[in-house]
């Protein structure tokens, strides 16, 4: 499988949004541990915010499909979240401009504008203890060979943002709210960084179900 | 959990539509977005002033909006930062022709979104210009300042800016009095129970039984540590030693003080406290220009208080005279 068509890619995304919305309850356990544990309703709010407000009528154009998913993140969920998790949407919106289907390059290339900008709006960067430390390997593993198809791809991507996850219980915060914890939050993993784990999981599991 | 509700997904418009048809004389809600009010009377080349925030905390932010005080607010979700286009509404709302200041509590979701928003204004020809409020000294080191929660020192920052857009100021003149007042407030809180997020009606934090939390943060973030409770004297005096150490680099000794009630604790406990402020500065040779107790910033049913020293200087002593109310606060001009 080495294109989605804008169907598909809607179908992915409604994937990654049922997700989170099963992940709930766990993403809001983490958050407790070491945030004020209301990552998990903002999670699901974006997502729930997703399967309302994107449409089929969304899927006459491929950059427009994702524009609509992030906007629809930004408006439902406000916060921190909101901003971040939408870029990671319009990130691959602009990437897919003037795109018929979506390829491995063009989702590489989304999460690449969706690090750049998450980077330089949070002024985070990988090793703080945020959602960067799953996003920003799963990024370099898609953009590291574009002629793989989805399901090696994903797998990889998946793999190294599920790794990500596991470092940032390494290290102290320092940004959001968990950021005045510093070393006490050493030994707790990262809420958002989860959410992109779950995210890529996700996309894992549709292309490998499709592919059947 | 016991809290009064209709459903989790209509509480913050249930709360607004409330809070309007208690303030209709005075206060709007915006038809460019749910998640704005705004004040109906305007000013023409005065600088607007908004503020907002997470819901949640109330009397803040909307409890502000007021003559001489806020033009607009955005809301949030429960403890979530209002998004962009709110933000967006919001300055529209207070744009009066002569630019717009956006004062908010220091926190990383209120800081993406307002940028996010006075970017948004910038391409609708609105110059906006965002002060993070930063004043709880328990979240970061004086080094650090800038980097400290806001939590109810957002009081007096908000008052004096506005008083200044009130006056005529400038924006950049309001905003110089901005970074001014902002850098002269200090707060610092402790928790004794957890509030309930009506949501998912789980505490905000957990503590044992004859423990509290000092410096805890209004979301519950934990604070400098946690110890036993212990009489309002030896907890103030303790509390007190804290502020005044970042009040030794000024010369000037006339202060505005706020007790605050994080949303349990009553009037009779706030009071308690404020004897031994009161007492302490003026052992301290510290004179109080005006102090105001009472639960602005809260967080739910959470008990605990917060105790901000403001330190004023002529200009702001001046600005925070000038007249001022709300639904939540008021200040009358005195000769002094």
């Amino acid at each position: 499988m080495k294109t989605l068509t804008v169907q598909e890619a809607h179908g992915m995304l409604k994937k990654i949004a049922n997700e989170w919305i099963n992940h709930e309850e766990q993403l809001g356990e983490i958050d407790r541990k070491i945030g004020d544990g209301d990552h998990g309703i903002g999670m699901a709010n974006g997502a729930r915010a997703i399967l309302q407000n994107v449409t089929e009528t969304d899927e006459k154009n491929l950059a427009n499909l994702f524009k609509q998913a992030g906007m629809a993140m930004m408006e439902s969920m406000g916060g921190a979240s909101g901003v971040i998790f939408s870029a990671l949407f319009l990130g691959v919106a602009k990437a897919a401009k003037k795109q018929e289907v979506l390829t491995v390059e063009v989702l590489a290339s989304g999460m690449e504008n969706a690090v750049k900008e998450i980077k330089q709006r949070g002024k985070a960067a990988v090793g703080d203890k945020t959602m960067l430390d799953a996003l920003v390997p799963a990024s370099e593993a898609l953009s590291a060979d574009h002629s793989r198809d989805f399901v090696s791809a994903l797998a990889i991507a998946r793999e190294k943002a599920a790794e990500g996850v596991e470092q940032t219980k390494r290290y102290p915060a320092k940004h959001g709210r968990s950021k005045f914890l510093g070393e006490r939050a050493i030994g707790f993993q990262d809420a958002g960084a989860t959410s992109v784990a779950l995210m890529c999981q996700a996309m894992y599991d549709y292309v490998k179900e499709e592919e059947k | 959990m016991k809290k009064i509700m209709n459903a989790a997904d209509t509480l913050v418009e249930d709360m607004l539509a409330g809070y309007v048809s208690a303030e209709h004389d005075r206060v709007a809600i915006s038809k460019e977005h749910p998640r704005v009010l705004y004040k109906k009377q305007k000013k023409t080349g005065k600088v607007g002033i908004v503020s907002g925030g997470g819901s949640g905390h109330e009397p803040l932010f909307f409890g502000l909006l007021g003559e001489n005080l806020v033009d607009s607010v955005a809301i949030g979700n429960l403890f979530a930062a209002p998004t962009p286009n709110a933000v967006l509404a919001a300055i529209k709302e207070a744009d009066q022709g002569a630019g717009v200041i956006c004062l908010f509590g220091n926190y990383a979701g209120d800081v993406l979104n307002f940028d996010m928003g006075v970017e948004l204004a910038d391409f609708e020809e609105i110059t906006a210009l965002n002060l993070p409020i930063a004043d709880d000294v328990a979240s970061a080191d004086q080094r650090h300042q800038s980097e400290r929660r806001g939590i109810a020192g957002d009081l007096f920052v908000l008052k004096e800016v506005a008083a200044a857009a009130a006056k005529g100021y400038s924006l950049e003149a309001c905003y110089q009095i901005g970074l001014a007042a902002n850098s002269r407030t200090f707060s610092l809180g402790v928790g004794i129970e957890p509030g309930t997020n009506p949501i998912n009606g789980k505490k905000n934090f957990e503590l044992a039984a004859n423990e509290i939390e000092f410096g805890l943060g209004i979301h519950g973030e934990p604070g400098i540590e946690k110890m036993p409770l212990v009489s309002a004297h030896k907890l103030v005096g303790k509390m007190m030693a804290r502020l005044l150490l970042e009040l030794q680099d000024y010369a000037e000794q006339e202060l505005l003080v706020c007790v605050n009630g994080l949303g349990a604790t009553t009037m009779m406990e706030l009071y308690i406290v404020n004897k031994e402020v009161s007492q302490l500065l003026q052992q301290a040779g510290y004179h109080v220009s005006d102090t105001v107790v009472d639960s602005i910033c809260t967080t739910q049913e959470m008990a605990g208080f917060s105790i901000t020293l403001h330190v004023l200087n002529e200009e702001l002593k001046e600005l925070y005279q000038m007249e001022a109310f709300s639904s939540c606060y008021f200040h009358k001009e005195v000769d002094q």
